[in-house]
């Protein structure tokens, strides 16, 4: 028998580095990947949930031995709960899955979305810094998790954290690819600048695998936020993403369910 | 950048495999911090490593003694493989204890074969398939249809030797206590065969060549595990009985047992290991 494809999404925070993550992935020679099709599509309310029908609507015919990859981000809850929903079904149609979980300091997350709102995206919504924004940021970015912990355990999973993706990227995205199961190239980690294919144009420019410091920006942040339930989240989800290296996968799902789930 | 059994039992398990030194070595999962200085480290091959079981010995003899551990089980692996590391040398000399897996001598490089990467492929260097790289089992299959029962002979007294050597040679790179774990069906030397087929894991090593490499270390820790055993292997998605062993890799395996790992520890088996690794461990007083 032919191995059967693959399906397998990788989901983060906006701007934790899904699109740079989702290149390297997606370079695999036998990878085919489809970047935020829910996000992207979002004003025809495209919710897709067949894996072949997906895949054809983004010119990918589906092969054994090969892998569809979608990469989403949690800016919108619908669009972790389609692509939850195109695991479950190709789950239950014998397709293999897996979930890749990104982490990385949500408040990093936050002030580099804001600045990206400023800058980059067309649609102006969250162009300051304020207890207002950072709240709206913080609900769509726990709502996902929360889908995540709730419906993301059926699936193989991997938890990485972005700043271990940068300080190690080929044990990391060795690791990463063995979910697929496929051996890592080293050409995924070769970055040339590319043509955008969605998501965070800058990630396509970009020609090492690096992380800004806005650690500075982040205490001041942190400073200026209002304390609240949801603050107090998003810190326990930073955290976690810095424990990951000395969490088990099962550990941190684990973990991300104590934090985004209510307790009663 | 090994990824190996995670591809071929995808159906079955997910190893969670994890990488060191820049992707070359792939160790068994979940991934873990590794300890700086761990009071278990584990060397072997698959059975140490754990394919087909989810919990492993290594790991389940580190949770009940409550203490940190490595597995540095590598499929396919014989000495050399280590010998050829130094890092994977200086990340068993950082643990307290270590315990070696006794390794087939069919994984080492003498006679007519060179061992491959992973020392589970093996080498013709001369003869009518010279150039040939074939996995263990097919290449000694091979070496006696087609050079005959005498070379067969010669070569398991080659790779004999040179296995006592470089057993010895890595156990004197390792200057620590170390056991010498015997994971097999057979008890020692019931494991071989009087007409040089293969017999049973570890391959061709005798109990006089463990003898011999049991010297200056702490000791010998008898994992047979003798019963017979067929291992459902079920897919993961659909719960039905997983054909792992394919036409494609196995053409010559029975029919009847390409959903069953015959081979290999099964978990109740890694249970039994686990249990004789730890009461030796106890007894010593290093756990």
């Amino acid at each position: 028998m032919d191995d059967p494809y693959a399906l397998i999404a990788l989901i983060g925070l906006p701007r934790s580095g899904t699109t740079l993550t989702a290149r390297m992935i997606a370079a695999h020679s036998k990878v085919d990947g489809i970047v935020e099709p829910y996000h992207v599509r979002r004003g025809d309310n495209y919710r897709e949930d067949d894996v072949h029908a997906l895949a054809q609507s983004f010119d990918i015919t589906p092969k054994p031995a090969r892998a569809i990859f979608v990469k989403e981000t949690t800016t919108r809850v619908a669009n972790v709960d389609a692509t939850l929903d195109l695991l479950h079904k190709a789950r239950q149609q014998g397709v293999p899955t897996g979930l890749i979980v990104l982490l990385r300091s949500p408040f990093e997350c936050y002030l580099s979305q804001v600045e990206a709102s400023q800058k980059m995206w067309k649609q102006k919504s969250m162009t300051s810094i304020s207890d207002e924004t950072f709240a709206r940021f913080a609900r769509a970015s726990l709502d996902g998790m929360q889908q995540i912990a709730r419906r993301g355990r059926g699936h193989r999973l991997r938890f990485v954290s972005y700043p271990a993706l940068c300080a190690d990227p080929t044990n990391e995205l060795s690791r990463l690819m063995g979910i697929f199961p496929m051996r890592f190239e080293p050409t995924q980690i070769a970055l040339e600048p590319t043509k955008s294919a969605g998501g965070d144009p800058k990630a396509y420019a970009k020609q090492r695998i690096e992380l800004s410091d806005r650690s500075a920006d982040v205490e001041a942040l942190l400073d200026d936020l209002s304390p609240g339930p949801d603050v107090a989240k998003m810190r326990k989800l930073g955290r976690l993403g810095r424990e990951l290296a000395t969490l088990t996968d099962a550990g941190a799902v684990d973990r991300l369910t104590d934090i985004v789930l209510p307790a009663r | 950048m090994g990824i190996g059994y995670q591809i071929v039992d995808r159906r079955a398990f997910d190893y969670q495999l994890w990488y060191i030194a820049d992707g070359e070595i792939s160790l068994r999962g979940p991934k873990k911090t590794l300890p700086k200085a761990p009071d278990l480290v584990f060397t072997g091959a698959a059975q140490t490593f754990g394919r087909f079981a989810p919990d492993p010995f290594p790991s389940q003899v580190a949770r009940m003694a409550e203490v940190s551990y490595l597995n540095l089980g590598i499929s396919g692996a014989g000495p050399e493989y280590y010998l050829q590391r130094p890092f994977l040398l200086d990340m068993v000399r950082s643990g307290r204890v270590h315990l070696l897996q006794l390794m087939s001598a069919r994984s080492v490089s003498a006679g007519i074969f060179k061992c491959g990467r992973n020392n589970g492929v093996l080498e013709f260097l001369s003869g009518p398939l010279k150039g040939e790289k074939l996995l263990a089992a097919n290449a000694y299959r091979k070496l006696r249809h087609k050079y005959g029962a005498d070379a067969l002979a010669e070569q398991v007294a080659a790779v004999q030797a040179r296995w006592v050597e470089v057993t010895g040679e890595m156990l004197a790179a390792l200057p620590m206590t170390t056991y010498l774990v015997w994971v097999s069906t057979a008890e020692m030397d019931a494991n071989l065969r009087d007409d040089l087929s293969m017999g049973d894991f570890p391959h061709f090593v005798t109990a006089e060549m463990v003898e011999r490499a049991a010297a200056g270390t702490a000791g010998i820790i008898d994992c047979t595990f003798g019963a017979a055993y067929h291992q459902p292997l079920t897919d993961q998605i659909s719960g039905e009985m997983a054909d792992i062993f394919d036409h494609q890799q196995f053409p010559g395996r029975p029919e009847a047992i390409r959903s069953f790992n015959t081979y290999y520890p099964s978990p109740a088996h890694h249970d039994l290991i686990a249990a004789r690794v730890l009461r030796r461990l106890v007894k010593d007083g290093h756990v």
